[in-house]
């Protein structure tokens, strides 16, 4: 998978108990490039060890984090989202960070302060389950929302 | 560079207003447009009994799932119904946790589908 608008970092800790492994993804907030970054993210996991199964949601958890971050920060190709996620044997836990659009902030926090409602999904809500499906899919999910940017860190036991 | 997917259209003998419509590749926020406007041109034709056939669909997101339930709910009011069979278990899992599965009508075998078109 050639992009040249991803740029990737990789790192291993071999050297260390648990074997982990990183990468960072930082590409510009462009919906049309979260496909590749959610499934360099499941064959990274595939490669750590994880089960099909646990990738297609590592895979899933990803997509919608950065779907999130893109629609939710600053547009524009000078601006960055970042994807950084380590797995080891016990866990993968993913990051993503944007750069904040300060018109979008209070929709967002209202978003996050909506998580944990009713789960209820109606027959015709077209947007909005994202925030709900990685709460479901992972063991724990953080949100910091800042006037600068916004970090979702997620935290996924291995499973598989 | 959108995600790709295609979607493929088949006659069902002696059904004059639905069609088996097979769904290849990964449905997500970057083909929701194209795939909507596929479908909604079926209903338009007049095509409103729909078996969404998902053998070959490998990944769904929530954005994917948003129109899945917006199709099945604009065939149900044409008098029609959007049906999906064959999901893969990956899939279902998504559409299950998201508490979406008793809204879509599913089906595990084509034959199923098809004979619940009677």
């Amino acid at each position: 998978m050639k992009n040249d608008n991803l740029v990737t970092e990789t790192s291993s800790d071999g050297g260390s108990a648990e074997g982990a492994k990183a990468i960072t993804v930082t590409f510009p907030p462009f919906l049309k490039l979260v496909p590749p970054v959610r499934q360099l993210a499941s064959r990274f996991a595939r490669l750590g060890g994880y089960s099909t199964k646990d990738a297609f949601r590592i895979e899933t958890i990803v997509d919608e984090v950065c779907n999130n971050a893109v629609d939710h920060g600053q547009s524009g190709v000078e601006s960055k989202v970042e994807m950084h996620m380590a797995v080891d044997r016990e866990k993968a836990d993913i990051s993503v960070t944007n750069q904040s659009d300060p018109k979008k902030v209070a929709v967002l926090k209202e978003l996050v302060g909506r998580i944990g409602q009713a789960n209820h999904v109606g027959n015709d809500d077209r947007r909005g389950r994202g925030l709900a499906l990685i709460r479901m899919l992972s063991s724990n999910m953080d949100v910091n929302i800042t006037d600068h940017g916004t970090s979702v860190h997620v935290t996924k036991l291995r499973e598989g | 560079m959108e995600t790709q997917i295609q979607i493929t259209c088949e006659e069902i003998p002696g059904k004059a207003n639905a069609r088996i419509v097979r769904f290849t590749g990964d449905l997500d926020a970057t083909n929701v447009d194209f795939t909507t406007e596929q479908i909604f041109s079926y209903f338009g034709d007049g095509i409103i009994r729909i078996i969404a056939d998902f053998k070959q669909m490998r990944y769904v997101n929530s954005t994917g799932l948003g129109i899945l339930l917006h199709f099945n709910k604009s065939a149900k009011e044409k008098g029609g119904c959007f049906k999906i069979v064959n999901l893969n278990e990956n899939v279902y899992e998504i559409i299950e946790i998201i508490g979406a599965a008793s809204l879509l009508d599913i089906y595990e075998e084509m034959s199923e589908a098809l004979a619940s078109l009677e």
